[in-house]
């Protein structure tokens, strides 16, 4: 499975969540399969995607908050995954899709290609719901029986980016209609 | 009224809905009356990039935070700032508490930290003596009204410390 084709199958369980996504080819693949007002794009900053979806969760604890980031990123900020624990939002769902490669250096691989396991540090940093998905089959499946908690999903692919654009939109208008979506549940 | 009791006065009064931090020898006390009273939710962090991305988080969700730092932890907010603040316009509040046992370190920092608030542009209060404690009001009330980040510098000066 390419990390495209896992982008394709979680958008088809994606119903009312806000969704934070990493920077470079994950928002850019995310972008491409399904662009929505709720989802927010990382387009410079490289690790702080998950602890930006975690301030997002502790503000509006009745909204469902994703965040889709990766290895190479989790990986240099590897702290919030305690700070997560520690504060518990009930309405976050972290998702590492790990393709063991950096993503503008292909060829380069991260930890996870040789002996790092980010769900073992997940648990070790606290969290208890912790899936990892290895298949694309079982993508839909395994989101549709999850139950309710902090979740950490681990979604390991092969290598490689989609040919995919880039976002036109800049930072602050995907800021400002992000902002817009969450006012209008209030 | 101590010193951290006229602060958490200032930010209860000024709708803080969090407190972020690392931990901070000059503000404990400071943190522990906000854990005591839960008016508002302490977020503890790991290090100060953290925290930029979580106060991210809230104001896009609607809340006001603050990030209590130490002034030796200023550099690690480079690249948050450069690269998700900036490009984003996502205003923060910083308040930096002095590292008052490292008395050589702390005269480096203070002939630095300004230096790179103007570098970052963020509009700085440096806060001497608890007679200036107004100027904290005075910084939330900027953030408020501009929403433009700010950071207010407290100096080993004050009583608490």
């Amino acid at each position: 499975m390419k990390r495209l084709d896992a982008f394709k199958k979680i958008v088809e369980i994606i119903d009312d969540q806000f969704i934070i996504c990493n920077f470079g080819y994950p928002s850019r693949e995310l972008y491409h399969v399904k662009d929505r007002i709720q989802n927010f794009y990382f387009l410079e900053n490289s690790e702080l995607s998950t602890s930006f979806a975690l301030g997002v969760a502790l503000a509006r604890p009745n909204l469902s908050v994703w965040c889709i980031d990766s290895e190479e990123s989790i990986l240099k900020n590897l702290g919030v995954l305690s700070t997560i624990s520690n504060m518990n939002p009930l309405n976050l769902t972290v998702i590492i899709i790990d393709n063991g490669v950096y993503d503008l250096i292909e060829y380069q691989e991260t930890h996870t290609r040789r002996n790092t396991k980010l769900d073992v540090i997940a648990r070790g940093s606290g969290l208890e719901l912790i899936t990892v998905i290895e298949n694309r089959e079982d993508i839909v499946p395994v989101f549709k029986e999850m139950g309710k908690g902090c979740q950490f999903v681990l979604i390991k692919t092969e290598p490689g980016n989609a040919d995919v654009p880039q976002i036109s939109i800049s930072p602050h208008i995907l800021k400002d209609r992000f902002i817009n979506a969450l006012e209008k549940e209030n | 009224m101590k010193l951290d009791a006229k602060i958490y006065k200032i930010l209860t009064d000024k709708n803080i809905n969090f407190l972020i931090s690392g931990p901070s020898i000059a503000f404990a006390n400071l943190i522990n009356l906000i854990e005591e009273k839960q008016e508002l939710s302490h977020i503890p962090i790991t290090k100060e990039d953290e925290g930029i991305g979580i106060a991210s988080g809230l104001f896009t969700g609607g809340k006001k935070s603050i990030i209590i730092m130490n002034q030796d932890g200023l550099g690690n907010l480079i690249n948050a700032i450069k690269y998700l603040s900036h490009p984003y316009k996502i205003p923060l509040i910083l308040i930096i508490s002095p590292i008052p046992n490292l008395d050589r370190k702390e005269i480096y920092m203070k002939n630095n930290d300004l230096d790179l608030m103007d570098r970052l542009k963020i509009k700085t209060w440096r806060i001497k003596t608890n007679k200036e404690l107004d100027d904290l009001s005075e910084a939330i009330d900027y953030f408020d009204m501009r929403k433009e980040s700010v950071a207010i510098i407290f100096e080993s000066s004050l009583e608490v410390i």
